[in-house]
């Protein structure tokens, strides 16, 4: 016991001191690894605390797709800058470059009010209740009704299907954002930054099945065992980032329609659902037969793997690709 | 203490250093982290709320609004990186070119 | 009621067609989807007024496991104006986006985005669930920065950065106070944490939060930052749409979160102090987001500071609903609130989109350069007057109407102190709208500035949404009638039971 409460605090410890380093250090590369750490501490948290669906989900996007993203970004803004180069100096990338920087008076403003808020917050922490059941009761419940095994599946694409087929269309919107910020619909002309190395090629090509069959694996486990659409989509994203990345086929090479089609087929698979369920005489919007619901679930989770993984490494390519003109006219 | 508080307290403490650092840090590329810094926090509170009951399983609703909530929160980061990037771009553009619109005209 | 669903459903069918279809048959698309969508909406009013509120459950399980929509008055209000509002955007867009190469290429690209946004806000009119309220509103959020940074331009991007980051942070705000009520009490559903609710530390922190993080998201005022520029860099009928509905989606939450999940907290005792609060900063958003728009030299900025004026107004809501009803009060509160909604969601697309046709005929949107406007473009002139009549005020104006029943809902409520609010924010927004007016009546000097042509449709547009609310405030009688139905059905206990 005393030794899984030393975990604990050694856990919180790390997991305090790198977000506080990572938003204080002033080498912005270094920000940019404890970020990536602090995704990797965020996920021994998950799993501590007996979540492994977010473990998994965690250690993918929060420690490596958000971290190749800044890192791409962060090659983006300062290409010459490496890990030699200590001294990130130059203009300071900000909304009003006019603005001095925050002085005296204002870093204690933010000092008193961020104090005074987080006294709040902790003052309403300790005054939660030690002990509540939430919803697992119910989940419990109807566990057995809604198609699947897993209650954390059951609960995204069954009791709360409409939460999940929102949250695609928040990938879908994001990723429609961005290619109006690149002011064109297609991806195709995007390059790598540098030639890929042959050894890396050869690395990737081994890799490939493997991901792929980890693809399926989690996929079919997210029936019965922690898994799922969203953690499959995940480890195909960064699959398809990998390839990308040695030079490979990828989603690069799909034509525009294709892959818009793959992008949204997600959320247009659910919508399908919903739209059927809504013209259905005797059902409520997005209720499906009993009998059918482990079927509907399967698929409609096959098509948001493919969704996610297409969307989350178009994000991925979009920042890390070459920059070609996107024009600004 | 229990577990729940240890880690509640934990995830509160974050999004206080999210919050600060979002307020005091200039960079663009620190206010999108610390965003993101927030956000593990408030994840963090919501996964020990779910540890709390270990009849069954830990609840599985906050573990879904997670799941739900990292989605959110990487295409969030993602537009806004992708924002900061062609901003910046464009700012060095209008630096060599003075015939481009000026950075911070509204 | 399964026909609720539908609203929600149209506009996403439509954005999804509208990405994979051709570029040229995106507009018909589109537009189909919309006028679906007005007829939908139409019917749920009519539904409401013949039958009350309705609840559906979504998937067939019951709320606190699934997530249910709830369709009262004034979620049935919120979709008609925004059908109304986007119905007539949709027109304008048909004809804006069709000008040049580039401009359908911009198009192409807001019609996906826009009903995805419109699929956004309908479903948070109808969202009786915490979580799912979170979620809808970053659909939105993230639709509504794609269609700010549309035009691609420096400006827009910046404004849209800032926008995202701050609709962000209020977000991540919003969702702590979710996560503490949800382990505070278990529930998400708004009915359910309704009853569930008692003044404790943590609920009332979560209170706290979820207020703020939706304060941010519609702009009042020391959260006003990120929205002139974004509001004023977008293409006329973004800024329309931004304007005029996205704002008040936040709002329409706000007005749920307060007044149904927290009733208990807010109605109590220890709703005086914060509702004071809101209602003092409204009043300083109208006094400082007029004065602000007075002193704009650029008509789209102008007017995106009046709508931080504007929303203002709609905080003194919460003051004087915090009194005790003594002589009927509370109607006329919810009256002359939505009332107001629905006159400067009309006013404000009418100016955006009347602006949006100054700005392409001019080739900019400098108030100085508008020399002799006023007679060789006289239409587009005559709906900058006509919103502006209604912006200000003005009998018979709808606008008119709704700050007449503020007043006499603050009279009534015995806290006379909001009164000067509402009557100076009248003259100040007199101020800028003669502003606009006095520039387009001067007088060319030496040769006159060329002209560009503007589409007929594209000025008979802003003049439509003009005249609609001058309507409206003719039609005040009817108008009224309806009204005191809203918060009998709308809120409150009475409208939030079990069907």
């Amino acid at each position: 016991m005393n030794l899984i409460l030393l975990f604990d605090v050694f856990l919180i410890a790390a997991l305090l001191l790198v977000s506080w380093r990572l938003l204080g250090a002033s080498d912005l590369f270094q920000a940019t690894v404890l970020f990536i750490s602090f995704g990797l501490f965020l996920s021994l948290a998950w799993i501590r605390l007996g979540a492994p669906d977010i473990a998994l989900a965690e250690a993918a996007v929060g420690a490596g797709l958000a971290g190749v993203l800044l890192f791409g970004t962060f090659k983006g803004l300062e290409p010459g800058a490496d890990r030699e180069n200590d001294s990130f100096t130059s203009e300071p990338c900000r909304l009003d470059p006019i603005s001095p920087c925050p002085g005296k008076i204002h870093l204690l403003l933010a000092f008193t009010c961020v104090g005074s808020l987080t006294t709040l917050l902790v003052l309403a922490v300790l005054d939660l209740p030690a002990t509540g059941d939430g919803l697992t009761p119910m989940v419990s419940q109807f566990l057995e009704r809604s198609g699947v095994e897993h209650p954390v599946t059951a609960v995204l694409l069954n009791f709360r299907f409409y939460d999940t087929w929102l949250e695609l269309g928040v990938l879908v919107a994001a990723v429609l954002g961005i290619l109006c910020v690149r002011n064109r619909f297609d991806l195709r002309e995007l390059k790598v930054l540098q030639a890929p190395d042959v050894m890396l090629r050869r690395l990737v090509m081994g890799l490939a099945p493997t991901m792929a069959l980890v693809v399926v694996y989690l996929l079919w486990l997210g029936d019965h065992a922690p898994g799922g659409a969203f953690q499959a989509g995940v480890v195909l994203a960064a699959m398809l980032v990998l390839l990308w990345f040695s030079g490979h086929a990828s989603i690069t090479g799909l034509s525009r329609m294709l892959w818009l089609f793959c992008l949204i087929a997600g959320f247009a698979v659910m919508l399908l659902v919903a739209v059927v369920s809504a013209l259905w005489p005797e059902m409520r919007p997005l209720e499906f037969p009993e009998e059918w619901s482990a079927m509907i679930i399967l698929g409609v989770e096959v098509v948001a793997t493919l969704s996610i993984g297409v969307a989350l490494s178009s994000l991925a390519i979009l920042s890390l690709g070459a920059v070609d003109d996107p024009g600004g006219s | 203490m229990s577990t729940f508080s240890i880690y509640s307290l934990a995830a509160i403490l974050l999004v206080g250093l999210g919050v600060y650092g979002l307020f005091t840090r200039q960079h663009l590329l620190r206010k999108v982290m610390a965003l993101n810094v927030i956000a593990g926090g408030i994840f963090l509170l919501l996964i020990s709320t779910a540890y709390r009951n270990q009849d069954l399983f830990p609840d599985p609703v906050p573990q879904a609004m997670v799941l739900t909530g990292i989605v959110v929160a990487i295409s969030a980061t993602g537009f806004a990186l992708a924002l900061v990037r062609s901003i910046h771009r464009r700012m060095a553009e209008s630096e060599t070119d003075p015939s481009q619109d000026s950075w911070d005209q509204p | 009621m399964n026909q609720v669903i539908w609203v929600v459903l149209l506009p996403f069918v439509g954005s999804v067609v509208c990405l994979l279809a051709h570029r040229k048959a995106v507009f018909a698309l589109g537009m189909a989807a919309s006028l679906g969508t007005l007829i939908v909406s139409v019917g749920l009013v009519a539904h409401v007024w013949e039958h009350a509120s309705a609840r559906v459950e979504l998937g067939g399980w019951a709320t606190p496991l699934g997530i249910a929509l709830h369709l009262d008055g004034l979620s049935a209000l919120f979709l008609l104006l925004t059908a109304v509002v986007g119905v007539l955007v949709g027109i304008q867009a048909g004809s804006y986006f069709a000008q040049s190469p580039e401009l359908r290429a911009m198009g192409s690209r807001f019609w996906p985005l826009w009903l995805l946004l419109w699929g956004g806000l309908n479903g948070v009119y109808l969202c009786s669930d915490v979580f799912n309220a979170y979620v809808l509103l970053e659909i939105s959020t993230l639709a509504a920065v794609g269609l700010t940074i549309l035009s691609g331009s420096t400006a827009s991007l910046v404004a849209g950065l800032r926008y995202l980051l701050a609709a962000m942070f209020g977000s991540f705000m919003y969702l702590l106070g979710v996560a503490l009520i949800y382990a505070g009490t278990g529930q998400l559903d708004f009915l359910l944490l309704s009853r569930g609710v008692t003044p404790q530390v943590h609920t009332l922190t979560a209170f706290g939060l979820m207020v703020f993080g939706l304060l941010i998201k519609s702009a009042l005022l020391p959260f006003h930052f990120w929205l002139p520029p974004a509001h004023s860099s977008a293409p006329a009928p973004v800024s329309a749409v931004l304007s005029a509905l996205v704002v008040k989606a936040s709002f329409f939450l706000l007005l749920k979160i307060w007044f149904v999940v927290f009733e208990s907290i807010s109605g109590g005792t220890p709703g005086g102090m914060p509702s004071q609060l809101l209602g003092i900063l409204g009043s300083l958003a109208v006094f400082w987001g007029s004065f602000q728009a007075v002193r704009q030299s650029r008509l789209k900025l102008l007017i995106a500071y009046s709508t931080v004026g504007q929303l203002g107004y709609l905080f003194l809501i919460f003051p004087i609903l915090a009194s005790p009803d003594f002589q009927g009060h509370e109607a006329l509160a919810w009256g002359g609130t939505i009332f107001h909604l629905f006159s400067h969601g009309l006013a404000k697309a009418s100016l955006f989109l009347a602006a949006g046709c100054l700005l392409q005929a001019m080739g900019t949107d400098d108030l100085h350069a508008m020399r002799d406007i006023a007679g060789r473009l006289p239409v587009i002139t005559f709906s900058l007057g006509v919103a502006g009549v209604s912006l200000m005020g003005l009998p018979p104006s709808a606008g008119f109407v709704a700050k007449w029943m503020l007043l006499r809902a603050v009279l009534a409520s015995g806290q006379w102190w909001w009164a000067p609010v509402i009557v100076l924010g009248g003259l100040l927004t007199a101020a800028y709208v003669f502003k606009i007016l006095a520039h387009t009546f001067v007088p060319s000097e030496g040769e006159a500035l060329r002209l560009n042509s503007v589409p007929l449709v594209m000025t008979l547009v802003p003049l439509a949404l003009a005249i609609l609310c001058v309507l409206m405030g003719f039609r005040a009688d009817e108008v009224i009638a309806l009204l005191p139905a809203v918060p009998h059905f709308g809120t409150g206990k009475n409208g939030w039971e079990m069907p």
